[in-house]
């Protein structure tokens, strides 16, 4: 009698270590979320010889529904576990995280309203996945197939495979996280893409002018923008701006700015015009809470004069060889504000040696580690500093400013920068 | 950044400290004065003489706010807005829609 005990215990040990290595086995040869947990059911159902087997997979990020059924592992003609059934097996899991055993549905007060005809399950096993001792799902085995139900040496076997299994379905889940988020950052990178070859490419080569712009994003896409428009053989617009808000919806808002003012430039030779136009059209397309800034002039260089026009820009700085500085105010107020508004325009001339320095809020607001922005003194001393160099040697030099004052500080906004001097 | 609201002679004044920057609160202020406005309350003051950061994404808010209480025969004054602030409101023009009063008392009288 007693050896015949120590045979059968013997038998189930190896049988339990059998179906462990079948599942290392089996899981081995994938990463994929849904195939791991299918073979996990595959072996319970084999192995425990019972109709269907589940696992249910706590989905963290939502709060009202907490598992989401991966996949469910069927052996029978009778219905999928009934809805509200799972809802109360997730709730009674959670609140107690060990295993469940129930052999008689009609006489068990832990799931009232149940035992019905119509209900198609009569015993079921459950067993908590716990990885570094949280609850991470529930491993589901239904209605044995014998007379007496599910034994405690089932609940043992059933508990060891959860056990084993649930580091290998965390791991899968992880990766396959890891795989939507690279999907994610593909996408991104595309974006990102996108957007620089929005921007110009090169920086316009006008007679008698030497003119550089450039733009760095906080993130992998931004809400700072400039352009080089080419309007006939002695105007070009030079426009430089800043959308509210940052990454993805501020972007997207500046592709479809700069198509509304590359579309406009061609026809509209007044600045004033121009943004006036391109406001409305802005007014239209965007909701109450975005609007953009922007600095936007026709250079004539036939005549030597900037035309412009300023929605609310940080003025821009004109630095004269005498190191006498005008900001350019004139225009009106942010884009997309205001439907019906007329935005005013003011004109400079450029006198050999001048240099114009358009530039978005990033720069002067580049915050270091005590709070301190870059401010507009530090980027005029630079600038004076260095009226000597090429444009394109101008920006690197602030650019580097930049660097110094932050000391490490991650930039929080989109810099960028258009220089412009009159040889 | 936070809101605080009281009344003063019928017009809800808003008091809002912290910093006026890209994040949910500070969007979230037009949804305040949104939800103002379908109690009937479209006479706001602003009080902005804790904000230690003004962004853009607090001058989206602001106009957004603007446009919704006129919209609906509102109005909106701007109390108390620091020096940082005001030349914000001065190089975007916004100064001409939007005034700023020195004390809460004072643009609160002001109010129509």
């Amino acid at each position: 009698m007693n050896d015949l005990t120590e045979i059968q215990k013997l038998k189930s040990a190896v049988k339990e270590l059998s179906v462990l290595n079948d599942i290392a086995t089996a899981v081995s040869t994938t990463n994929d979320l849904d195939q791991v947990i299918e073979l996990i059911v595959h072996e319970c159902v084999n192995h425990l010889n019972v109709e269907q087997g589940a696992i249910l997979l706590l989905d963290i990020k939502e709060n009202d529904d907490q598992f989401r059924t991966i996949v469910r592992e069927v052996y029978t003609e009778t219905d999928i576990v009934p809805y509200h059934f799972g809802v109360q097996l997730s709730g009674w899991m959670i609140k107690n995280q060990k295993p469940l055993l129930i052999n008689d549905f009609l006489n068990d007060d832990r799931f009232i309203n149940l035992a019905d005809e119509k209900f198609p399950i009569d015993s079921m096993l459950s067993v908590p996945l716990k990885t570094k001792g949280n609850l991470i799902g529930v491993l589901n085995v239904f209605n044995k197939i014998n007379e007496e139900g599910f034994t405690l040496d089932d609940q043992r076997t059933l508990s060891i495979i959860a056990t084993q299994s649930a580091q290998v379905v965390e791991n899968a889940r992880l990766y396959d996280e890891e795989q939507s988020l690279k999907k994610i950052e593909e996408e991104l990178n595309f974006a990102t893409d996108i957007q620089t070859n929005l921007l110009p490419k090169l920086n316009p080569k006008i007679y008698g002018y030497d003119i550089a712009g450039k733009s760095i994003p906080a993130k992998e896409v931004g809400g700072d923008y400039y352009d080089f428009i080419s309007i006939d053989e002695d105007k070009n617009a030079i426009c430089l701006g800043d959308i509210s808000g940052k990454g993805m919806p501020a972007a997207m808002l500046m592709a479809n700015l700069q198509a509304t003012l590359r579309g406009q430039a061609i026809f509209t030779s007044s600045a004033g015009e121009c943004l006036t136009r391109a406001n409305k059209l802005l007014y239209r397309s965007t909701d109450l809470q975005k609007f953009a800034t922007l600095f936007y002039g026709i250079l004539d260089s036939s005549k030597d004069v900037l035309h412009f026009s300023n929605a609310g820009h940080d003025p821009p700085f004109l630095i004269s060889v005498d190191k006498a500085t005008t900001r350019l105010t004139k225009g009106g107020t942010v884009l997309g504000f205001m439907e019906d508004y007329q935005f005013e325009e003011d004109s400079v001339i450029l006198k050999s040696g001048d240099i114009i320095i358009i530039y978005s809020d990033g720069i002067t607001e580049a915050m270091n580690g005590n709070d301190e922005e870059y401010g507009e003194e530090k980027l005029l001393t630079i600038l004076k500093k260095n009226t000597l160099l090429k444009a394109e040697e101008i920006i690197e030099k602030i650019f580097e400013s930049i660097k110094l004052h932050v000391k490490g500080v991650p930039q929080s906004d989109d810099i960028t920068i258009v220089v412009i001097k009159k040889n | 950044m936070r809101i605080k609201e009281t009344e003063k002679n019928g017009v809800v004044v808003l008091t809002l400290s912290g910093k006026m920057m890209l994040d949910a609160k500070s969007a979230g202020l037009h949804d305040y004065v949104k939800n103002l406005i379908e109690q009937g309350k479209t006479k706001v003051v602003m009080d902005m003489g804790k904000i230690t950061w003004f962004g853009s994404t607090g001058l989206g808010a602001l106009l957004a706010s603007y446009t919704s209480l006129k919209d609906n025969d509102g109005d909106l004054k701007v109390a108390r807005a620091t020096r940082k602030i005001r030349s914000v409101f001065m190089f975007t023009q916004i100064i001409k829609v939007l005034e700023n009063y020195d004390t809460v008392d004072e643009a609160v009288a002001a109010i129509k």
